[in-house]
Protein backbone atom coordinates (compact mmCIF):
# COMPACT_ATOMS: atom_id res chain seq x y z
CA UNK A 1 0.00 0.00 0.00
CA UNK A 2 1.54 3.44 -1.14
CA UNK A 3 0.21 6.85 0.19
CA UNK A 4 0.05 9.20 -2.90
CA UNK A 5 2.48 11.92 -2.56
CA UNK A 6 0.47 14.88 -2.14
CA UNK A 7 3.17 17.08 -3.89
CA UNK A 8 1.94 15.59 -6.56
CA UNK A 9 -2.12 15.86 -6.12
CA UNK A 10 -3.41 17.36 -9.24
CA UNK A 11 -5.08 20.76 -8.28
CA UNK A 12 -6.90 23.79 -10.43
CA UNK A 13 -4.34 26.17 -11.83
CA UNK A 14 -3.72 29.57 -10.18
CA UNK A 15 -5.55 31.46 -12.95
CA UNK A 16 -8.77 29.28 -12.13
CA UNK A 17 -8.41 29.68 -8.81
CA UNK A 18 -8.77 33.34 -8.96
CA UNK A 19 -11.54 33.43 -12.20
CA UNK A 20 -13.73 30.90 -9.36
CA UNK A 21 -12.93 33.32 -6.63
CA UNK A 22 -14.46 36.42 -8.60
CA UNK A 23 -17.25 34.42 -10.35
CA UNK A 24 -18.00 32.81 -7.13
CA UNK A 25 -18.04 36.28 -5.16
CA UNK A 26 -19.88 37.69 -8.02
CA UNK A 27 -22.63 34.52 -7.36
CA UNK A 28 -22.94 34.88 -3.82
CA UNK A 29 -23.17 39.04 -3.93
CA UNK A 30 -26.24 38.26 -6.74
CA UNK A 31 -28.05 35.87 -4.14
CA UNK A 32 -27.86 37.89 -1.76
CA UNK A 33 -28.76 41.00 -3.40
CA UNK A 34 -32.10 38.91 -4.97
CA UNK A 35 -32.75 37.74 -1.51
CA UNK A 36 -32.84 41.61 0.08
CA UNK A 37 -34.16 42.44 -2.85
CA UNK A 38 -37.33 40.67 -2.85
CA UNK A 39 -37.56 40.54 1.30
CA UNK A 40 -37.94 44.64 0.67
CA UNK A 41 -40.87 44.00 -1.83
CA UNK A 42 -42.67 41.77 -0.43
CA UNK A 43 -42.28 43.63 3.23
CA UNK A 44 -43.47 47.03 1.36
CA UNK A 45 -46.60 44.78 -0.21
CA UNK A 46 -47.51 43.70 3.22
CA UNK A 47 -47.44 47.05 5.11
CA UNK A 48 -49.33 48.77 2.05
CA UNK A 49 -52.20 46.04 2.32
CA UNK A 50 -52.22 46.74 5.79
CA UNK A 51 -52.76 49.79 5.54
CA UNK A 52 -55.52 49.57 2.82
CA UNK A 53 -57.51 46.75 4.16
CA UNK A 54 -56.37 46.60 8.03
CA UNK A 55 -56.24 50.35 9.14
CA UNK A 56 -59.76 51.13 8.08
CA UNK A 57 -60.67 48.27 10.61
CA UNK A 58 -59.22 50.16 13.52
CA UNK A 59 -59.81 53.72 12.63
CA UNK A 60 -62.02 55.78 10.70
CA UNK A 61 -61.16 56.31 7.22
CA UNK A 62 -61.17 59.85 6.43
CA UNK A 63 -58.70 59.66 9.32
CA UNK A 64 -56.08 57.71 7.69
CA UNK A 65 -56.73 57.59 4.13
CA UNK A 66 -55.49 54.56 2.27
CA UNK A 67 -52.52 54.00 -0.17
CA UNK A 68 -54.68 53.66 -3.03
CA UNK A 69 -55.90 56.96 -2.17
CA UNK A 70 -52.91 58.58 -2.04
CA UNK A 71 -51.52 57.08 -4.92
CA UNK A 72 -54.37 59.00 -6.56
CA UNK A 73 -53.71 62.03 -5.08
CA UNK A 74 -50.41 61.78 -5.89
CA UNK A 75 -50.98 61.16 -9.47
CA UNK A 76 -53.12 64.07 -9.34
CA UNK A 77 -50.99 66.77 -8.02
CA UNK A 78 -48.41 65.58 -10.41
CA UNK A 79 -50.39 66.16 -13.72
CA UNK A 80 -51.80 69.34 -12.25
CA UNK A 81 -48.89 70.55 -12.10
CA UNK A 82 -49.35 71.30 -8.82
CA UNK A 83 -46.56 69.50 -7.07
CA UNK A 84 -43.62 70.58 -9.15
CA UNK A 85 -43.93 74.03 -7.20
CA UNK A 86 -43.60 72.90 -3.77
CA UNK A 87 -41.17 70.89 -4.63
CA UNK A 88 -39.27 73.24 -6.41
CA UNK A 89 -39.42 75.82 -3.32
CA UNK A 90 -38.57 73.34 -0.44
CA UNK A 91 -35.77 71.79 -2.04
CA UNK A 92 -34.41 75.49 -3.08
CA UNK A 93 -34.72 76.19 0.42
CA UNK A 94 -33.36 73.34 1.80
CA UNK A 95 -30.64 72.94 -0.68
CA UNK A 96 -29.57 76.44 -0.01
CA UNK A 97 -30.13 75.55 3.85
CA UNK A 98 -27.85 72.73 3.75
CA UNK A 99 -25.10 74.23 1.29
CA UNK A 100 -24.53 77.08 3.82
CA UNK A 101 -24.88 74.90 6.68
CA UNK A 102 -22.02 72.81 5.49
CA UNK A 103 -19.70 75.86 4.83
CA UNK A 104 -20.19 77.33 7.74
CA UNK A 105 -19.87 74.67 10.11
CA UNK A 106 -16.83 73.59 8.47
CA UNK A 107 -15.13 76.93 8.58
CA UNK A 108 -16.40 76.58 12.52
CA UNK A 109 -15.42 74.02 13.25
CA UNK A 110 -11.88 74.65 11.82
CA UNK A 111 -11.23 77.40 13.38
CA UNK A 112 -12.32 75.83 17.29
CA UNK A 113 -9.62 73.29 16.54
CA UNK A 114 -6.74 75.70 15.17
CA UNK A 115 -7.41 78.28 18.24
CA UNK A 116 -5.55 76.37 21.49
CA UNK A 117 -8.54 75.93 23.68
CA UNK A 118 -11.19 77.81 21.83
CA UNK A 119 -13.47 74.58 21.45
CA UNK A 120 -13.06 74.04 25.43
CA UNK A 121 -14.56 77.47 25.67
CA UNK A 122 -17.19 77.72 23.10
CA UNK A 123 -17.91 73.96 24.08
CA UNK A 124 -20.81 74.74 26.80
CA UNK A 125 -22.67 77.43 24.86
CA UNK A 126 -22.58 75.25 21.74
CA UNK A 127 -23.86 72.00 24.29
CA UNK A 128 -26.44 74.52 25.62
CA UNK A 129 -27.68 76.02 21.80
CA UNK A 130 -27.97 72.24 20.48
CA UNK A 131 -30.02 71.25 22.85
CA UNK A 132 -32.65 73.79 22.20
CA UNK A 133 -35.46 71.85 20.06
CA UNK A 134 -34.82 74.15 16.76
CA UNK A 135 -38.88 74.06 16.43
CA UNK A 136 -38.79 76.33 19.39
CA UNK A 137 -36.95 78.94 17.16
CA UNK A 138 -39.04 78.65 14.29
CA UNK A 139 -41.64 80.99 15.17
CA UNK A 140 -39.27 83.37 16.07
CA UNK A 141 -37.02 82.80 12.91
CA UNK A 142 -40.87 83.90 10.96
CA UNK A 143 -41.03 86.83 13.30
CA UNK A 144 -37.13 88.22 12.48
CA UNK A 145 -36.83 87.13 8.94
CA UNK A 146 -40.11 87.60 7.59
CA UNK A 147 -42.99 85.48 5.45
CA UNK A 148 -40.35 84.74 2.28
CA UNK A 149 -37.67 81.86 1.88
CA UNK A 150 -35.00 83.98 3.66
CA UNK A 151 -36.52 82.72 7.83
CA UNK A 152 -36.52 78.47 6.01
CA UNK A 153 -33.19 78.69 4.67
CA UNK A 154 -31.60 79.75 7.74
CA UNK A 155 -33.65 77.30 9.96
CA UNK A 156 -32.21 74.69 7.61
CA UNK A 157 -28.63 75.80 7.85
CA UNK A 158 -28.79 75.60 11.64
CA UNK A 159 -29.99 72.52 11.73
CA UNK A 160 -27.31 71.57 9.44
CA UNK A 161 -24.51 73.18 11.10
CA UNK A 162 -24.52 72.29 14.39
CA UNK A 163 -24.26 68.36 13.31
CA UNK A 164 -21.20 69.43 10.73
CA UNK A 165 -19.59 71.76 13.67
CA UNK A 166 -19.74 68.76 16.31
CA UNK A 167 -18.74 65.73 13.46
CA UNK A 168 -15.81 68.01 12.13
CA UNK A 169 -14.20 68.85 15.39
CA UNK A 170 -14.77 64.69 16.66
CA UNK A 171 -13.17 64.32 13.15
CA UNK A 172 -10.09 66.17 13.65
CA UNK A 173 -9.56 65.17 17.32
CA UNK A 174 -10.03 61.66 16.33
CA UNK A 175 -6.98 61.90 14.06
CA UNK A 176 -4.55 59.48 15.42
CA UNK A 177 -1.73 61.74 16.78
CA UNK A 178 1.10 59.36 15.60
CA UNK A 179 0.06 60.23 12.09
CA UNK A 180 0.49 63.89 12.46
CA UNK A 181 3.59 64.08 14.42
CA UNK A 182 5.38 61.74 11.75
CA UNK A 183 3.95 64.20 9.20
CA UNK A 184 5.45 66.78 10.95
CA UNK A 185 8.97 65.17 10.87
CA UNK A 186 8.92 64.81 7.32
CA UNK A 187 8.36 68.07 7.16
CA UNK A 188 4.64 69.37 7.20
CA UNK A 189 3.34 72.55 9.01
CA UNK A 190 1.12 75.11 7.96
CA UNK A 191 -1.76 74.86 5.42
CA UNK A 192 0.39 71.96 3.82
CA UNK A 193 -0.40 69.68 7.42
CA UNK A 194 -4.37 71.01 7.22
CA UNK A 195 -4.44 69.76 3.59
CA UNK A 196 -2.21 66.73 3.54
CA UNK A 197 -3.24 65.22 7.59
CA UNK A 198 -6.43 67.28 9.04
CA UNK A 199 -8.70 67.09 5.96
CA UNK A 200 -8.36 63.88 4.88
CA UNK A 201 -8.05 62.46 8.65
CA UNK A 202 -11.69 64.22 9.29
CA UNK A 203 -12.63 63.57 5.85
CA UNK A 204 -14.70 60.20 7.12
CA UNK A 205 -16.69 61.81 9.92
CA UNK A 206 -16.96 64.71 8.02
CA UNK A 207 -19.27 63.33 5.01
CA UNK A 208 -20.53 61.21 7.40
CA UNK A 209 -22.62 64.22 8.61
CA UNK A 210 -23.19 65.68 5.42
CA UNK A 211 -24.80 62.97 4.11
CA UNK A 212 -26.74 62.46 7.56
CA UNK A 213 -27.89 66.25 7.34
CA UNK A 214 -29.46 66.64 3.87
CA UNK A 215 -32.23 65.42 6.24
CA UNK A 216 -32.66 67.61 8.68
CA UNK A 217 -32.19 70.70 6.42
CA UNK A 218 -35.74 69.40 4.68
CA UNK A 219 -37.05 69.44 8.43
CA UNK A 220 -36.04 72.99 8.87
CA UNK A 221 -37.57 73.55 5.61
CA UNK A 222 -41.04 72.31 5.74
CA UNK A 223 -40.83 73.39 9.59
CA UNK A 224 -40.59 76.84 8.33
CA UNK A 225 -43.20 76.23 5.97
CA UNK A 226 -45.60 75.01 8.85
CA UNK A 227 -45.86 78.08 10.32
CA UNK A 228 -46.02 80.89 7.25
CA UNK A 229 -45.54 80.22 4.25
CA UNK A 230 -47.44 80.21 -0.09
CA UNK A 231 -46.06 77.59 -0.71
CA UNK A 232 -43.61 74.29 -0.63
CA UNK A 233 -44.70 70.89 0.69
CA UNK A 234 -44.95 71.79 4.22
CA UNK A 235 -47.78 74.53 3.26
CA UNK A 236 -49.23 71.72 1.35
CA UNK A 237 -49.22 69.23 4.03
CA UNK A 238 -50.37 71.70 6.92
CA UNK A 239 -53.15 73.13 4.51
CA UNK A 240 -54.46 69.90 3.64
CA UNK A 241 -54.74 68.27 6.88
CA UNK A 242 -56.24 71.85 7.83
CA UNK A 243 -59.01 71.05 5.20
CA UNK A 244 -58.77 67.31 6.75
CA UNK A 245 -57.53 65.87 2.98
CA UNK A 246 -55.54 63.09 4.44
CA UNK A 247 -54.71 61.76 1.23
CA UNK A 248 -53.05 64.74 0.25
CA UNK A 249 -51.28 65.10 3.84
CA UNK A 250 -49.11 61.50 2.61
CA UNK A 251 -48.36 62.55 -0.56
CA UNK A 252 -46.73 65.20 0.66
CA UNK A 253 -45.06 63.08 3.01
CA UNK A 254 -44.04 60.79 0.61
CA UNK A 255 -42.99 63.39 -1.77
CA UNK A 256 -40.33 64.59 1.15
CA UNK A 257 -38.87 60.96 1.86
CA UNK A 258 -38.17 60.21 -1.62
CA UNK A 259 -36.59 63.98 -1.85
CA UNK A 260 -34.43 63.01 1.35
CA UNK A 261 -33.46 59.25 0.05
CA UNK A 262 -32.66 60.46 -3.76
CA UNK A 263 -30.33 63.43 -2.31
CA UNK A 264 -28.87 61.01 -0.08
CA UNK A 265 -28.31 58.20 -2.70
CA UNK A 266 -26.49 60.77 -4.68
CA UNK A 267 -24.37 61.99 -1.57
CA UNK A 268 -23.03 58.49 -0.89
CA UNK A 269 -22.16 58.13 -4.68
CA UNK A 270 -20.13 61.14 -4.24
CA UNK A 271 -18.50 60.04 -0.86
CA UNK A 272 -17.84 56.40 -2.37
CA UNK A 273 -15.66 58.72 -5.15
CA UNK A 274 -14.23 60.96 -2.89
CA UNK A 275 -13.43 58.68 -0.24
CA UNK A 276 -12.08 55.26 -2.02
CA UNK A 277 -9.58 54.81 1.10
CA UNK A 278 -12.87 53.96 3.65
CA UNK A 279 -14.80 51.78 1.19
CA UNK A 280 -15.67 48.24 2.26
CA UNK A 281 -12.49 46.95 0.69
CA UNK A 282 -12.17 43.91 -1.16
CA UNK A 283 -14.52 41.21 -1.39
CA UNK A 284 -13.06 37.82 -0.83
CA UNK B 1 43.94 60.46 26.78
CA UNK B 2 40.69 61.63 25.30
CA UNK B 3 40.33 61.33 21.57
CA UNK B 4 40.09 64.72 19.78
CA UNK B 5 36.56 65.77 19.30
CA UNK B 6 35.12 64.05 16.27
CA UNK B 7 31.88 65.13 14.02
CA UNK B 8 28.99 64.25 15.77
CA UNK B 9 25.41 63.46 14.17
CA UNK B 10 23.67 62.98 17.30
CA UNK B 11 24.34 63.77 21.23
CA UNK B 12 22.55 63.36 24.26
CA UNK B 13 24.09 64.91 27.33
CA UNK B 14 22.71 63.89 30.81
CA UNK B 15 19.11 64.10 29.76
CA UNK B 16 16.32 64.21 31.95
CA UNK B 17 12.47 63.42 31.32
CA UNK B 18 9.70 63.43 33.56
CA UNK B 19 6.64 63.15 32.54
CA UNK B 20 3.35 65.11 34.70
CA UNK B 21 0.45 62.81 33.60
CA UNK B 22 -2.97 64.29 33.48
CA UNK B 23 -5.35 63.81 36.72
CA UNK B 24 -4.71 65.54 40.05
CA UNK B 25 -3.51 62.44 41.90
CA UNK B 26 -0.97 61.46 39.55
CA UNK B 27 2.73 61.80 40.27
CA UNK B 28 5.18 62.96 37.90
CA UNK B 29 7.25 59.71 36.82
CA UNK B 30 10.95 59.92 35.89
CA UNK B 31 11.53 58.79 32.26
CA UNK B 32 14.78 58.69 31.49
CA UNK B 33 17.70 59.93 34.47
CA UNK B 34 20.61 61.30 33.19
CA UNK B 35 21.31 59.49 29.97
CA UNK B 36 24.32 60.40 27.63
CA UNK B 37 25.50 59.11 24.65
CA UNK B 38 26.95 60.58 21.02
CA UNK B 39 26.15 58.48 17.64
CA UNK B 40 28.98 59.54 15.19
CA UNK B 41 27.82 59.83 11.24
CA UNK B 42 26.78 57.05 9.39
CA UNK B 43 26.76 54.92 12.43
CA UNK B 44 23.88 52.49 13.29
CA UNK B 45 23.37 51.97 16.80
CA UNK B 46 20.94 49.40 18.55
CA UNK B 47 18.87 50.87 22.04
CA UNK B 48 17.88 47.92 24.32
CA UNK B 49 16.38 47.59 27.60
CA UNK B 50 13.38 46.62 29.39
CA UNK B 51 9.71 47.87 28.27
CA UNK B 52 9.28 51.31 29.56
CA UNK B 53 12.69 52.37 29.97
CA UNK B 54 12.06 55.12 27.94
CA UNK B 55 13.59 54.08 24.59
CA UNK B 56 10.75 55.63 22.62
CA UNK B 57 11.45 59.35 24.73
CA UNK B 58 14.55 58.78 23.41
CA UNK B 59 13.84 59.10 19.50
CA UNK B 60 11.12 61.12 20.27
CA UNK B 61 13.75 63.71 21.82
CA UNK B 62 15.71 63.84 19.15
CA UNK B 63 12.76 64.36 16.71
CA UNK B 64 12.28 67.17 18.51
CA UNK B 65 8.17 65.93 19.71
CA UNK B 66 9.10 66.75 23.02
CA UNK B 67 12.04 68.37 24.88
CA UNK B 68 14.15 67.34 27.81
CA UNK B 69 13.44 68.05 31.34
CA UNK B 70 17.10 68.84 31.50
CA UNK B 71 20.31 68.34 29.75
CA UNK B 72 20.67 69.05 25.96
CA UNK B 73 20.65 67.33 22.81
CA UNK B 74 22.04 68.41 19.78
CA UNK B 75 22.21 67.49 16.13
CA UNK B 76 25.26 68.28 14.33
CA UNK B 77 25.88 70.05 17.37
CA UNK B 78 23.14 72.34 17.04
CA UNK B 79 20.36 71.83 19.98
CA UNK B 80 17.00 70.37 18.69
CA UNK B 81 14.36 73.37 19.70
CA UNK B 82 11.24 72.56 17.73
CA UNK B 83 10.25 69.47 15.89
CA UNK B 84 13.69 68.45 14.21
CA UNK B 85 12.85 67.58 10.43
CA UNK B 86 16.18 66.89 9.48
CA UNK B 87 16.12 63.18 10.85
CA UNK B 88 13.63 60.70 9.78
CA UNK B 89 11.84 58.80 12.08
CA UNK B 90 9.83 55.24 11.58
CA UNK B 91 7.83 55.57 14.51
CA UNK B 92 6.42 52.10 16.73
CA UNK B 93 3.16 51.95 14.44
CA UNK B 94 3.88 52.22 10.49
CA UNK B 95 1.76 55.29 10.99
CA UNK B 96 1.01 55.37 7.10
CA UNK B 97 -1.39 57.81 5.71
CA UNK B 98 -4.70 55.56 5.29
CA UNK B 99 -6.01 57.75 2.81
CA UNK B 100 -2.85 57.56 0.30
CA UNK B 101 -2.09 54.90 -1.70
CA UNK B 102 1.13 52.71 -1.06
CA UNK B 103 3.27 54.65 -3.97
CA UNK B 104 1.73 57.98 -2.86
CA UNK B 105 2.67 57.20 0.75
CA UNK B 106 6.05 57.05 -0.07
CA UNK B 107 6.33 60.29 -2.13
CA UNK B 108 4.85 62.40 0.68
CA UNK B 109 8.03 63.23 2.60
CA UNK B 110 9.36 64.27 -1.49
CA UNK B 111 6.46 66.20 -1.73
CA UNK B 112 7.12 68.21 1.49
CA UNK B 113 10.57 68.54 0.03
CA UNK B 114 9.21 69.94 -3.35
CA UNK B 115 11.30 67.72 -5.20
CA UNK B 116 10.22 67.94 -8.80
CA UNK B 117 7.54 65.73 -10.11
CA UNK B 118 9.42 63.69 -12.70
CA UNK B 119 12.19 63.28 -9.91
CA UNK B 120 10.12 62.50 -7.46
CA UNK B 121 8.55 59.23 -9.23
CA UNK B 122 12.00 57.83 -9.80
CA UNK B 123 12.75 57.31 -6.22
CA UNK B 124 9.12 56.39 -5.26
CA UNK B 125 9.51 53.70 -8.37
CA UNK B 126 13.38 53.23 -6.94
CA UNK B 127 12.54 52.46 -3.58
CA UNK B 128 9.62 50.49 -4.41
CA UNK B 129 11.51 47.99 -6.29
CA UNK B 130 14.53 48.01 -3.78
CA UNK B 131 11.77 46.14 -1.05
CA UNK B 132 9.85 44.32 -3.72
CA UNK B 133 7.03 46.17 -3.63
CA UNK B 134 6.37 46.92 -7.34
CA UNK B 135 2.75 45.77 -8.43
CA UNK B 136 1.46 47.09 -4.82
CA UNK B 137 2.17 50.88 -6.07
CA UNK B 138 -1.98 52.04 -6.20
CA UNK B 139 -2.80 49.43 -2.92
CA UNK B 140 -4.17 51.40 0.20
CA UNK B 141 -2.48 50.89 3.34
CA UNK B 142 -5.00 48.52 4.25
CA UNK B 143 -4.82 46.23 1.53
CA UNK B 144 -1.15 45.57 2.46
CA UNK B 145 -0.16 42.76 4.50
CA UNK B 146 1.99 43.66 7.61
CA UNK B 147 5.97 43.58 6.28
CA UNK B 148 4.37 44.95 3.39
CA UNK B 149 3.16 48.13 5.60
CA UNK B 150 6.49 47.77 6.97
CA UNK B 151 8.71 47.84 3.82
CA UNK B 152 6.85 50.99 2.91
CA UNK B 153 7.11 52.56 5.78
CA UNK B 154 10.95 52.36 5.73
CA UNK B 155 11.32 53.30 2.37
CA UNK B 156 9.00 56.49 2.99
CA UNK B 157 11.32 57.21 5.55
CA UNK B 158 14.56 56.79 3.43
CA UNK B 159 13.86 57.43 -0.13
CA UNK B 160 14.20 61.71 1.05
CA UNK B 161 17.57 60.91 2.06
CA UNK B 162 18.11 62.14 5.94
CA UNK B 163 21.55 62.19 7.10
CA UNK B 164 19.52 60.80 10.57
CA UNK B 165 17.11 58.00 10.92
CA UNK B 166 15.36 57.08 13.63
CA UNK B 167 13.74 53.75 13.63
CA UNK B 168 11.47 52.07 16.82
CA UNK B 169 11.23 48.60 16.60
CA UNK B 170 10.18 48.63 13.62
CA UNK B 171 9.90 44.76 13.10
CA UNK B 172 8.24 44.07 16.07
CA UNK B 173 4.99 42.79 15.12
CA UNK B 174 6.49 40.34 12.44
CA UNK B 175 6.86 36.91 12.36
CA UNK B 176 10.95 35.35 12.59
CA UNK B 177 11.46 34.77 8.39
CA UNK B 178 10.25 38.20 7.82
CA UNK B 179 11.88 39.54 10.31
CA UNK B 180 15.35 38.21 8.98
CA UNK B 181 14.33 39.37 5.70
CA UNK B 182 13.59 42.46 6.53
CA UNK B 183 16.83 42.81 8.33
CA UNK B 184 18.44 41.70 5.34
CA UNK B 185 16.87 44.53 3.20
CA UNK B 186 17.62 46.87 5.88
CA UNK B 187 21.19 46.15 5.73
CA UNK B 188 21.51 46.79 1.76
CA UNK B 189 19.36 49.93 1.81
CA UNK B 190 21.57 51.72 4.48
CA UNK B 191 24.64 50.70 2.53
CA UNK B 192 23.60 53.08 0.07
CA UNK B 193 23.91 56.19 1.70
CA UNK B 194 25.04 54.82 5.20
CA UNK B 195 23.03 57.69 7.43
CA UNK B 196 23.68 57.56 11.00
CA UNK B 197 20.87 55.09 12.82
CA UNK B 198 19.55 54.56 15.95
CA UNK B 199 17.40 51.49 16.17
CA UNK B 200 15.38 50.13 18.99
CA UNK B 201 14.81 46.57 19.58
CA UNK B 202 13.89 43.82 22.21
CA UNK B 203 15.47 41.47 19.79
CA UNK B 204 18.98 40.76 20.94
CA UNK B 205 19.75 39.12 17.77
CA UNK B 206 18.82 41.76 15.51
CA UNK B 207 20.60 44.26 17.77
CA UNK B 208 24.23 42.12 17.19
CA UNK B 209 23.28 41.48 13.46
CA UNK B 210 22.22 44.80 12.16
CA UNK B 211 24.53 47.31 14.98
CA UNK B 212 28.15 48.70 14.87
CA UNK B 213 27.04 49.70 18.70
CA UNK B 214 24.25 48.59 21.12
CA UNK B 215 23.58 50.43 24.03
CA UNK B 216 21.75 48.86 27.11
CA UNK B 217 19.48 50.71 29.58
CA UNK B 218 18.63 50.07 32.97
CA UNK B 219 14.42 50.11 33.82
CA UNK B 220 12.63 53.38 34.84
CA UNK B 221 14.15 55.58 34.90
CA UNK B 222 16.09 54.69 32.26
CA UNK B 223 19.83 55.31 32.33
CA UNK B 224 22.12 53.95 30.14
CA UNK B 225 23.48 50.48 31.49
CA UNK B 226 26.37 49.56 29.05
CA UNK B 227 27.64 49.87 25.76
CA UNK B 228 28.86 47.16 23.35
CA UNK B 229 31.15 47.55 20.10
CA UNK B 230 29.54 44.88 18.53
CA UNK B 231 33.17 44.39 15.82
CA UNK B 232 31.18 42.26 13.41
CA UNK B 233 32.79 42.54 9.96
CA UNK B 234 30.52 43.93 7.11
CA UNK B 235 28.85 43.29 4.77
CA UNK B 236 27.18 41.02 7.20
CA UNK B 237 24.80 38.02 6.47
CA UNK B 238 21.77 38.26 8.99
CA UNK B 239 21.09 34.71 7.88
CA UNK B 240 24.15 33.69 9.75
CA UNK B 241 25.66 36.13 12.31
CA UNK B 242 24.70 33.15 14.81
CA UNK B 243 27.68 30.58 13.48
CA UNK B 244 30.37 33.37 14.14
CA UNK B 245 31.61 33.00 18.16
CA UNK B 246 32.01 36.39 18.33
CA UNK B 247 28.15 36.70 18.09
CA UNK B 248 27.65 34.05 21.54
CA UNK B 249 30.03 36.09 23.36
CA UNK B 250 27.97 39.15 22.45
CA UNK B 251 24.65 37.52 23.01
CA UNK B 252 25.64 36.03 26.25
CA UNK B 253 26.94 39.51 27.50
CA UNK B 254 23.53 41.62 26.57
CA UNK B 255 21.16 39.08 28.00
CA UNK B 256 23.36 38.86 31.35
CA UNK B 257 22.74 42.64 31.09
CA UNK B 258 18.41 42.71 30.06
CA UNK B 259 17.88 39.78 32.19
CA UNK B 260 19.28 41.68 35.69
CA UNK B 261 17.12 44.64 34.48
CA UNK B 262 13.77 42.64 34.10
CA UNK B 263 14.39 40.69 37.25
CA UNK B 264 14.57 44.29 38.54
CA UNK B 265 11.51 45.39 37.29
N1 LIG C 1 3.38 61.32 26.65
C1 LIG C 1 3.60 60.67 27.82
N2 LIG C 1 2.93 61.04 28.93
C2 LIG C 1 3.14 60.40 30.09
N3 LIG C 1 3.99 59.39 30.26
C3 LIG C 1 4.69 58.98 29.18
C4 LIG C 1 4.53 59.59 27.91
N4 LIG C 1 5.34 58.96 27.03
C5 LIG C 1 5.97 57.99 27.73
N5 LIG C 1 5.60 58.01 29.03
C6 LIG C 1 6.10 57.13 30.07
O1 LIG C 1 7.49 57.14 30.02
C7 LIG C 1 8.02 55.84 30.20
C8 LIG C 1 8.91 55.48 29.04
O2 LIG C 1 8.13 55.33 27.88
P1 LIG C 1 8.71 54.89 26.47
O3 LIG C 1 7.59 54.83 25.53
O4 LIG C 1 9.84 55.77 26.11
O5 LIG C 1 9.25 53.43 26.80
P2 LIG C 1 9.90 52.35 25.82
O6 LIG C 1 11.24 52.05 26.36
O7 LIG C 1 9.80 52.81 24.42
O8 LIG C 1 8.95 51.10 26.07
P3 LIG C 1 8.52 49.95 25.02
O9 LIG C 1 9.71 49.08 24.86
O10 LIG C 1 7.41 49.25 25.73
O11 LIG C 1 8.09 50.62 23.76
C9 LIG C 1 6.84 54.90 30.35
O12 LIG C 1 6.65 54.61 31.69
C10 LIG C 1 5.67 55.70 29.85
O13 LIG C 1 4.53 55.39 30.59
MG1 LIG D 1 8.70 52.22 22.77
Amino acid sequence: MTIPDAREAAGPGAAEVLAGAASGAGAAAARERLLVRSGIALLGAALLLLWEFGAPLVVERRYVSAPSEVAARLAGLVLDGELWGHVGVTLGEAGAGYLIGIAVGLAAALILVSVPALDEIAGPFLAAFYSIPKIALAPMFIMWFGLGLLPKVLLAALMVFLIVLANTVAGVRGIEPGLVEVARVMGARGGRLVRTIILPGAAPAVVASIRLTFSRAMVGAVLGEFIAATQGLGFLIVRSSRQFETATVFAGIVVVAVLVMLVNAMVRAVEARALPWCAGGARG
Amino acid sequence: MADPPLEEAIRLEAVYKAFVPRGRSARPLLALEGVSFAARPGEFISLVGPSGCGKSTVLNLLAGLTRPSAGRVTHHGRPVSGVNTEVGYITQDDNLLPWRSMARNVEYGLELRRVPKAERRRRVREFIDLVGLTGFEDHYPHELSGGMRKRAGIVRTLAYDSDVVLMDEPFGPLDAQTRVILQDELLKLWDLRRPTVLFVTHDLVEAIALSDRIITFTCRPGRVKREYEVRLPRPRDVFHVHDLPRFRELYDALWDDIRMEIAAT
